[in-house]
């Protein structure tokens, strides 16, 4: 009974992985890099643009969530050891920088140089702010050193 | 020295095993000094049989992969709620088409929303005859189809009424003279054409117009 578990636990998890995860994690690369990408076209036309990444993003956020909440779906990130540092560290990048480009697009709302300026300003700080966060989180709780073989990583670098 | 080693030394973990280790291997030392036996092989050693989730396990019973499923999940839910909270949705009452037919309405509210996509439904100026006393007015200004980053600027007598602004579903309110020509200038079209709605306070009516790019709707405001 326990082994019929297991064997569908894991067809599952391949199921959703090819399904899902084959898609999302290049989007979780090249998401941030498209964001990056309509700032310049933000500021290069001074108009806002449609911020589709935070949609995007709260995707990720479900699709991630459910991989990690679900106990079958989970074998994924104990197979690949490398897939919950690079989702955890790219989820958290990509909603850094949605959320710039909606402070972003607040400050373009209105054809304001004053008021883009002051935005702008406020966009580069929150980048700063986050990203400093970010690296502080990172630093006390090494993302490599919480999920998939890292128990078994940890007391291989020990011995 | 590894990463790994460093940071947990950091953390004050690796030297209180050093210290187990070296209180283990000290009576180990006296048990084969007094001629006992060690329990088996490796008991002493820093390669013990430690199973992964045993020592200084940080992902115990998967808690990391569920606390950041959690975060996952609660990002997801915080940005739907502030969509359905934010986003406004299409009136589709008789008023609201008769308005969209008729091209104004007074029985509608600033901020009425009358179609999910932009539709040009064409330009038109209108004259605007009232009876109020008083010097300025006030209108409103939104857009009335999608939010899809639509350009306006307002002007009165030709001169600009503060700088272009992107129409959105909540209106903008600005003050205007009671008497005198307010324009609407199309500054730039998200597509579809600029589709906004205006509503004066001196005749309480919404005009449902277009834009277009780079041209003007004229409203001519006059005391009877």
């Amino acid at each position: 009974m326990r082994s019929w578990k297991s064997v569908l636990g894991t067809i599952a998890a391949w199921i959703y992985f090819l399904a899902v995860m084959t898609w999302l994690l290049p989007m979780l690369f090249l998401v941030p890099i498209m964001t990056l990408s309509d700032m310049g076209t933000v500021m290069e036309s001074g108009f806002a643009v449609p911020n589709t990444g935070v949609f995007l993003t709260a995707l990720f956020g479900l699709f991630i969530g459910l991989s990690l909440m679900i106990p079958a779906f989970r074998k994924m990130y104990d197979k690949l050891p490398w897939m919950f540092p690079y989702v955890k560290i790219m989820l958290i990048n990509t909603i850094i920088v949605s959320v710039a480009l909606l402070i972003l697009n607040f400050g373009y709302e209105v054809q304001s140089d004053s008021r883009h300026m002051v935005w702008t300003i406020v966009m580069v700080v929150q980048i700063i702010l986050c990203r400093i966060l970010m690296s502080l989180y990172f630093h006390r709780k090494r993302a490599a050193l919480t999920g998939g073989m890292a128990n078994e990583r940890t007391l291989s670098a020990r011995s | 020295m590894s990463e790994h080693y460093r940071h947990d030394r950091e953390r004050g973990e690796v030297e209180k095993r050093e210290q187990a280790q070296q209180r283990t291997a000290d009576a180990d030392t006296t048990r084969q000094q007094s001629g006992e036996m060690l329990p088996f092989a490796g008991d002493s050693g820093p390669e013990q049989p430690v199973t992964p989730k045993a020592g200084g396990d940080r992902n115990k019973n998967g808690s990391s992969y569920k606390r950041f499923g959690a975060f996952s999940i609660a990002a997801f839910f915080i940005v739907m709620i502030v969509y359905m909270f934010s986003s406004q949705s299409v009136d589709t009452s008789d008023a609201a088409v008769k308005a969209l037919a008729d091209r104004t309405s007074t029985s509608l509210l600033a901020g009425a929303v009358l179609l999910k996509e932009d539709k040009n439904i064409g330009k038109q100026d209108y004259t605007i005859t009232h009876k109020s006393l008083n010097a300025d007015t006030k209108i409103w200004v939104w857009d009335y189809a999608a939010e899809d980053g639509d350009y306006v600027q307002v002007l009165v007598n030709g001169a600009p009424v503060g700088d272009a602004f992107m129409i959105k579903h909540k209106p903008r309110v600005l003050t205007v003279p009671a008497v005198g020509e307010v324009q609407i200038k199309g500054v730039k079209d998200g597509g579809g054409g600029i589709t906004y709605a205006i509503r004066y306070e001196v005749n309480g009516t919404n005009y449902f117009n277009t834009a277009p790019q780079g041209e003007f709707n004229t409203y001519t405001l006059q005391k009877e």
